[in-house]
């Protein structure tokens, strides 16, 4: 690889061309005066400092300007999102020792009720079919209705003989 | 830091510096940046004019367009007078400011990819009369304006074919006439890369404009 002028002679010739590229007369007149109104303008702004835009702004002038802060930021980017996710996949041991232990005290639980329970409504239970302990009827309102009727009753003497 | 390439628009810059610095009475760059920094506003604006015209210049050849250079070396200036206090002196403003309008170019650029426009300036008259390009010109079209009109737009689209850093190397070497070094440390890199990058995009403009270069 070389750059030596000989090869390139005739490029750097036309390359001059570019150097000839002027802008418009009197063009760098205002042009400092321009940049510092628009920098005393950015200052006048009241509280201009304080917004969030501003400090975002500051901040990315920052990355921009300053590659050991933006390496840091990098860093600490990947840091967090590194962190994150092996927090996600790490299971505490202890944690899944005391949720056994409560799964194992509900299924024991569960277990007595269900021994408690007749024969019966197990048998139901295990049909996959609900068990319930409430009557369908209230037990007090079905005996008054089964025997209302005997109490208007009067005993009588019958005779059973044929003619 | 002139160069065998051109030289000219390097030393024209020098002296305008020179005739700023005359006029502030200051002629320490350090010095007037920590005034800058403390708020004095006339020392910024005499290391704006300092370095207007190169920083311009360089972002004009990065974009080609005239009013896109215009806005960016304002917002590279108001940039770099926001983060003056960052500034801690490791290398010269001048390479500072550099770098921070060549960042927010090649961000620029990378955004506008889909919609490059050439907004070109005019040739200063004196190009005419440069006997390197008067012998360019002539051998292919007799008129000499219509052929240096032709010649720089032919120029500027092979540029904007370079990629951002091959572009940036060959015009702040063959347009701006800055040293290896000098853009080693603007584009944050080894001196190696810039001889790599600059021989590459030699290559790629001698071949874009072989027509021209017979």
């Amino acid at each position: 690889m070389s750059d030596a002028p000989e090869n390139f002679e005739k490029l750097s010739k036309a390359l001059k061309i570019a150097s000839y590229e002027v802008p418009p007369p009197g063009y760098f007149n205002n042009f400092s005066s321009k940049v510092i109104a628009r920098i005393e303008s950015e200052r006048m702004t009241p509280s201009a400092s304080a917004s969030k835009g501003q400090l975002l702004k500051r901040f990315f002038s920052l990355l921009e300007t300053n590659p050991l802060a933006a390496a840091g930021f990098g860093f600490s980017v990947c840091g967090l999102l590194i962190a994150g996710i092996g927090f996600s996949e790490y299971q505490d041991p202890s944690e899944t020792v005391s949720t056994n232990i409560l799964n194992n005290r509900e299924t024991a639980s569960v277990s007595k009720e269900m021994d408690q329970v007749p024969e019966t409504m197990a048998t139901l239970s295990q049909s996959s079919l609900t068990p319930s302990f409430k009557p369908a009827l209230a037990s007090n309102d079905l005996t008054s209705r089964l025997f209302d009727n005997f109490g208007s009753l009067s005993v009588k003497q019958v005779n059973f003989n044929t003619p | 830091m002139t160069d065998s390439v051109s030289g000219k628009s390097h030393e024209d810059s020098k002296e305008s510096s020179e005739a700023v610095a005359s006029q502030t009475g200051i002629t320490d760059e350090s010095e007037l940046v920590r005034k800058a920094r403390e708020g004095d506003m006339d020392a910024y604006d005499s290391l704006v004019r300092r370095y207007q015209e190169r920083i311009y210049s360089t972002i004009y050849h990065m974009t080609s367009n005239h009013e896109d250079a215009n806005d960016l070396a304002q917002e590279a200036f108001i940039k770099a007078y926001q983060a003056l206090k960052s500034f801690k002196g490791g290398s010269s403003f001048y390479t500072w400011v550099y770098r921070i309008a060549v960042n927010k170019t090649i961000n620029f650029l990378k955004q506008r990819k889909n919609r490059a426009s050439m907004s070109l300036n005019d040739l200063d008259f004196n190009a005419e009369h440069d006997p390197d390009l008067v012998a360019l010109v002539s051998n292919n079209t007799p008129r000499r304006d219509a052929g240096l009109a032709e010649l720089q737009q032919k120029l500027n689209e092979g540029l904007q074919k370079l990629s951002e850093q091959h572009r940036l190397a060959l015009t702040l070497h063959d347009v701006q006439g800055m040293s290896h070094e000098e853009i080693a440390q603007i584009m944050d890199c080894n001196v190696g890369t810039v001889r790599s990058r600059l021989f590459y995009a030699r290559q790629q403009m001698q071949a874009f404009l072989s027509d021209y270069l017979k």
